[in-house]
This record gives structure tokens, C-alpha cells and sequence, in this order.
């Protein structure tokens, strides 16, 4: 279950994003997590809410799978569902690799303030940590349990649900 | 066409530059939405709008290109043809689809016996180009020829039999004007075949109109439509015998006040009166010519006689090559005799034919000129030097001749379209057959292909019409552009000649640095750089490249 730590901060003028998971009631049970419906009002996010929807969003989308944007993305999901992790250490490599790309990809246009805007400190990614995670060959599940730091010195916690070959 | 894109033919740099555009103007105005790559929006409002966008534009730039002549010309290589035939319709004007070449092969076998040829029976030359028959053919030795029959021949050594079959190219281009003597194979089946080759050279073949031909002629194409002006009589004949087979590549005409135009100086004072038109036409690209297969009538020892009628080969130049049936002269012109080396000698003489009933003016004191190259001449030809001494002897006789002649005639006769006031006659242009022998050097590190330096030359040569010279400094220009590091221009390097048979009957030789007409002009004569076109066979252009 996410984990979030009270603070103040004003929103208002933040720049917003559509948010792409409605809920996670219960996050390790794939059929448990729902994308957006267009019968849905749609709900928007910002702050370290929308920094964790993107990373989220590039950490799970699989390279050269976007069409005209073929560098979008990591292999950590192919690698998973494509059975190359057979253990636990071959988990925590794919992370690391597929973790450096997002950083260097969400820093590619974090840099370009004059076309993007300028970003508030809790949308600033600064560390992702991977705390706790498993790997269910019993039913094909990965369990990735991730700490995000950004600027402002914030962590939210979430779980990321995937599949695992059966 | 521009709706036929679509985002399969989108570039990654188009959809970028499309991308950047939509982020400047969705953050211009609604700049608290999250662009940012990873960001829903990013994914599910930008990118398939820029990859929208990124077609539209593809799609607005080909339409822009089609609604311009000129732009579809500096994209020649990609542009739809459709494209340019819409725009030309709006003019009236049909772009050139091309033609295809025919001809005769002479087919030879091995027994007498009775051939069928269906409706698309193929030969093929080495090369691969394909020939193939439009209808049905029956070949047998007693062809009843009034029912379309072909006659099987025993050849004179008696040692296989052959016969003469029509076939036209499978395909549109020029690379289907065979030559006379190109071997043929059967493509299916064909009990007793021995070989085949071009009996003479086949013609007529065409390649399809290019944007920059259909641009180059549009002014002439649109111009007003009367036979009037040089300008209005090339667009009308070029309108009217668009896409028939009978393709114009360069009209002269002679009116009044042209030093070649004789027929309105019928009078006692010998001044121009008007009203009468010579309108030389090419017709052909290379010197084209026409097959006639005569029966020449012993008229002495070793001498046969026949003729040619006006209808045969109508306004025909000149004689190429009087020969067996069954041989085959792959001739050179080049620095000799106008008959192609390997003819036998003749004496033809030329007369006028068929003006009775007609109103063309044509003085009968100088018939013989004013008739020259027109549609109302004949000759009789006197052949000698015939080991035969047979009351009768075929010839295989060829003739250059310019296609279409009497159609154009027909045409310009009638009361509908010439001016009632006028006096037209359409006249085979007077052809200066050139010969080019040239040295060309290149650089032994490099590589230069003397076929095509020799193709070259000869689309320049048969491309120059009605000008008063051609000179080897032009030509020199081609085989440098080539690759090409220096021509020799010695005596021994370059040779150009070139031969003209005027109206009167006399041949007259050009040679040196350039072939001037103006030098041998004789208007009486009806020979002027503005009746004379320059043409050239493959033969005759003979390119040796050295290295150095």
C-alpha cells in the first residue's frame, strides 16, 4: 500500500497531468489496477503525485513499443514477461538498468525549461530506491516495492503490479 | 495522390518537428498542462495529434507540389503521373503515354509446313526485351495474303525455309526500337524454330512523356489553335496527332518570305504572293525507316527496274539499302555513301504523282523539287549489279521515311481545319545523316562506359532540328559531362561528317569542326538550315575510350 508522509504545499498554478491509474485498492493482484475510463470524470494530478505517474509511466513502458518515440520506455517489463529474470539478482539488475533510463530520459526534458516550464522541487526526481521485491513463480507475479525521492526531500512509497510468466 | 499518405509514410523528423510545434502552441496557450515526456497528455493529446499534424502536412506539401507544374518538375522522380495529367487537363493537353515499337522479324525454320501464331506470341532479344504478335497469323507456302496470310519462303541456298512476321514491342520506350539484324528468341514452343532476327529496324518506339517535355511544349500546347502562326500550326498538328502513333518532335515551316518556300512565286515576276505553307515535320527521333519488299523487272543485264510508289513510303527521304529478301544489312552510313554499305547499286528518279484533282499548287516545270518529300511523289528505281537472270527478282528495299506523312496531309487538306486561303503540304525533312568517329580519354582510375558515351551522342545529334549547325565542340561538351578527361581533336581524334540529299536529287558532304548547312544552301533546292534536321544511326557513332 502507498505510503505518503503529511506536509503543506500550495498547488495552485502547478502544471497538471491527467491521472493514468484511477485507484490501486489492492496493488498485488493484476486485475486490481484500472486505467482511466472515458465514462470516468477525469481526474488530474500534480506535485509528487504526477512524478511518481511518470515514472512509473516510463518505468513500465517497454522500448520501441511508442510509435515515433522508440527510446520511450525500459526492457524491464519485456525482461520480465520474456522470462530472462529467473531470480531475485537478475531483478534487481534489470531495475537498475531500466532506472537509469528513466532518469536520463525524464531529465531530457526537465532541461528544456524554456519549452516545458520551470518544475517545483517535489516534481523533481532525485533517487528511486528499490525497498523490497519478489518474484512469485507460483503465480507469476513480481512484487517491486519502490521509494522515490524528490528536491523538496519527499518519499512516496508505491507498489508496482506486473506480471511474470506462469 | 496527397489523400493516398498516410502515417506509414510519415519520418520520424517530420513527427518531431510536428511534435515541438503542437507543445509550443497547447503550453502557449494552456501552459499548466504537463507536457513532459512520460506525462499522460503527452501520450494520449500530443503524440497522436503531432503524428496528425505531421501527415496533413505531408499531406498539404504533395498538394502544393500538384497543383504546379513547375514544383512536380523539381520532383520528378516521386510525383504520380495522374498528377500531371490532372493538371494538363485543365489546358486541354494530353501528356504522351508513349508507344510501342513494331516491326518485322524474319523468322526462320527448318520444313515446310503451315505455322499458327496466336495473339500474343512472344520473342525476346538477348536483352530481354519482350516482341510479341497482335493477332492471329497463319504462315504456310501458298498464303493466300488477301486473307491476312503470311508466305513461307525457301531461303536462296535452300537450306531453310523463312517467313516475315509483324510483331510489336510488349511495352512504351524507345528501347524497343530494335535494330536490323537483333536476334530473337521464341519465348514458348516453336516446332522446327531455327532463329529470328529483326528483318529491319523496328520504329515507332516511344518513350512516355516526361513533366519536363509536357512543360517544355505546354506554350505551343495552349497556344491559339489555327494553322496560322509557326506557333499555332506546331500546336495544332501536335494537339490533333497526340497519342495516334504519329509523334512530332519538331515542325519547320516555310511561309511566305521564306527563301525555301517556292510554290507562291508562280508567277511571271517571280514575286511571293502568300498563302502557301511548307511544313517540314520530324516525325522520328533516329532516321527512321520504312521495309517495302519490290519486284523489280529485268530491264538489262544484271538491271532491275521498279517502283516506288507515292503511297508505298509516302514523302519518303531516301533510300537506305536495296538487298536480298533474306539478308539482312546492318549498315554503316557514316563517312561514305548515303545507300548503307552492303546495297546494291541504283539510279532512282523522282517524279511528281497524284496532284490531278488536287489544289496544291505545284509548278510542273519544277515537280520533281516542288513534290520532293511530299506525299505526291514517286520514283522508279533502276537497280544494277544483280547476279540474276530472272525475268523478275525481289528486293528487299528500305527507305527512310518520316511516319505519318500522309495522315498529316490528310488533315491539313481538310476544309475544316486549314485556312481557306491557304495552300499546306507537309514535306519529310531533309535528314543530314551524321558520322562521328572520337578518341575520348579518361583517367585510368576512374571508370567511363563508351556505350553510353555513344548513346549520348546520338540522342544529342537526333535531337537537334531546323538549326543551322552542329558542331564538335557540342559534342565534345557531352563526352566530357561523361567522364571524359580531354577529347582529342587532332586529325586523327574526332571525325564528324554528314551527308544531305537536297530536293534536286544531289548528295553533299559536310565534315570538319562543324557541319554547317548555311555553307551548302541552296534554296531552290529546298536545302536550308530550316528544312534540314540532323539525325544518326547507332552504327555510325563509333567512341574508342583510352585510358591515360
Amino acid at each position: 500500500m502507498a505510503q505518503s508522509y503529511p506536509y503543506t504545499v500550495d498547488y495552485s498554478g502547478r502544471q497538471v497531468d491527467i491521472e493514468m491509474l484511477q485507484s490501486i485498492v489492492r496493488p498485488v493482484e493484476i486485475e486490481q489496477v484500472t486505467v482511466s475510463s472515458i465514462t470516468q470524470p477525469a481526474k488530474i494530478v500534480t506535485g509528487v503525485q504526477k512524478l511518481v505517474q511518470r515514472y512509473a509511466l516510463l518505468l513500465l513502458s517497454t522500448l520501441e513499443t511508442v510509435h515515433f518515440d522508440q527510446d520511450q520506455g525500459t526492457l524491464l517489463v519485456s525482461n520480465l514477461v520474456g522470462g530472462v529474470i529467473q531470480n531475485r539478482g537478475r531483478l534487481q539488475s534489470a531495475f537498475a538498468v531500466a532506472n537509469t533510463s528513466v532518469f536520463q530520459q525524464m531529465k531530457k526534458d526537465d532541461a528544456q525549461v524554456e519549452v516545458f516550464g520551470d518544475q517545483p522541487a517535489d516534481e523533481i526526481l532525485t533517487r528511486a530506491t528499490l525497498l523490497d521485491f519478489d518474484i512469485d513463480f507460483v503465480d507469476s507475479l513480481v512484487y517491486l516495492r519502490i521509494r522515490l525521492t524528490t528536491q523538496a526531500g519527499d518519499d512516496l512509497t508505491f507498489i508496482v503490479p506486473t506480471t511474470a510468466p506462469r | 495522390m496527397a489523400d493516398e499518405l498516410t502515417l506509414a509514410d510519415v519520418t520520424q523528423e517530420e513527427f518531431d518537428t510536428a511534435e515541438s510545434v503542437l507543445i509550443d502552441l497547447v503550453r502557449t496557450t494552456y501552459p499548466s498542462l504537463d507536457l513532459r515526456r512520460g506525462t499522460v497528455l503527452r501520450d494520449l493529446l500530443i503524440r497522436p495529434a503531432a503524428s496528425v499534424t505531421a501527415l496533413n502536412t505531408d499531406r498539404l506539401e504533395m498538394l502544393q507540389i500538384q497543383m504546379s507544374l513547375t514544383a512536380m518538375l523539381a520532383n520528378e522522380d516521386t510525383i504520380d503521373p495522374a498528377a500531371v495529367d490532372n493538371i494538363l487537363a485543365n489546358f486541354g493537353v494530353v501528356r504522351n503515354a508513349g508507344a510501342e515499337a513494331t516491326g518485322q522479324v524474319q523468322v526462320r525454320v527448318d520444313a515446310d509446313r503451315t505455322y499458327t501464331f496466336a495473339p500474343g506470341f512472344q520473342f525476346l532479344t538477348l536483352d530481354g526485351l519482350i516482341f510479341e504478335t497482335t493477332q492471329n497469323y497463319v504462315v504456310k507456302t501458298d498464303a493466300d495474303p488477301l486473307s491476312g496470310e503470311i508466305e513461307l519462303f525457301l531461303s536462296g541456298d535452300g537450306t531453310y525455309y523463312y517467313f516475315i512476321l509483324p510483331l510489336t514491342a510488349a511495352d512504351v520506350g524507345s528501347e524497343y526500337s530494335i535494330v536490323e539484324g537483333t536476334a530473337l528468341d521464341a519465348a514458348a514452343s516453336l516446332f522446327g524454330f531455327v532463329a529470328a532476327s529483326a528483318y529491319a529496324d523496328f520504329s515507332g518506339g516511344l518513350d512516355e512523356e516526361s513533366i519536363s517535355q509536357v512543360v517544355a511544349r505546354l506554350p505551343a500546347a495552349i497556344s491559339y489553335r489555327a494553322l496560322e502562326s509557326r506557333t499555332s500550326i506546331d500546336a495544332k498538328l501536335r494537339d490533333h496527332f497526340e497519342g495516334t502513333g504519329v509523334t512530332i518532335q519538331d515542325l519547320s515551316s516555310q511561309g511566305y518570305g521564306d527563301r525555301t518556300q517556292l510554290r507562291d512565286k508562280h508567277n511571271p515576276t517571280g514575286f511571293a504572293v502568300g498563302s502557301r505553307v511548307d511544313i517540314y515535320s520530324r516525325t522520328f527521333t533516329a532516321p527512321q525507316t520504312v521495309l517495302l519488299q519490290k519486284a523489280g523487272v529485268r530491264v538489262g543485264e544484271n538491271q532491275y527496274q521498279f517502283t516506288i510508289e507515292r503511297t508505298e513510303a509516302p514523302g519518303y527521304y531516301a533510300i537506305r539499302s536495296i538487298s536480298e529478301v533474306d539478308s539482312s544489312i546492318n549498315g554503316e552510313l557514316a563517312f561514305d555513301t548515303l545507300p548503307a554499305i552492303g546495297s546494291y547499286a541504283f539510279v532512282e528518279v523522282r517524279s511528281a504523282d497524284g496532284l490531278t484533282g488536287t489544289f496544291h499548287d505545284i509548278d510542273p516545270d519544277n515537280s520533281v523539287i516542288e513534290s520532293a518529300y511530299t506525299v505526291y511523289q514517286k520514283s522508279v528505281v533502276t537497280v544494277s549489279g544483280v547476279p540474276s537472270a530472272e525475268a523478275e527478282h525481289n528486293f528487299k528495299v528500305e527507305v527512310f521515311s518520316a511516319n505519318g506523312l500522309s495522315a498529316m496531309q490528310t488533315y491539313v487538306d481538310g476544309t475544316d481545319v486549314r485556312n481557306l486561303e491557304a495552300d499546306y503540304i507537309l514535306r519529310c525533312p531533309l535528314i543530314c545523316f551524321v558520322g562521328v568517329d572520337v578518341k575520348a580519354y579518361y583517367d585510368a582510375s576512374r571508370t567511363v562506359d563508351a556505350e553510353t558515351m555513344q548513346r549520348d551522342l546520338y540522342n544529342y545529334i537526333n535531337s537537334r532540328s531546323f538549326i543551322r549547325r552542329l558542331t564538335r565542340s557540342e559534342l565534345t561538351c557531352i563526352l566530357l559531362a561523361d567522364g571524359a578527361t580531354r577529347i582529342d581533336l587532332g586529325a586523327s581524334g574526332m571525325a564528324l561528317q554528314g551527308i544531305v540529299r537536297d530536293a534536286a536529287g544531289a548528295t553533299h558532304t559536310l565534315q570538319g569542326d562543324t557541319l554547317d548547312i548555311e555553307t551548302i544552301a541552296d534554296a531552290k533546292s529546298l536545302l536550308a538550315p530550316e528544312t534540314v534536321v540532323f539525325g544518326a544511326e547507332l552504327e555510325s557513332i563509333h567512341v574508342e575510350v583510352v585510358a591515360e
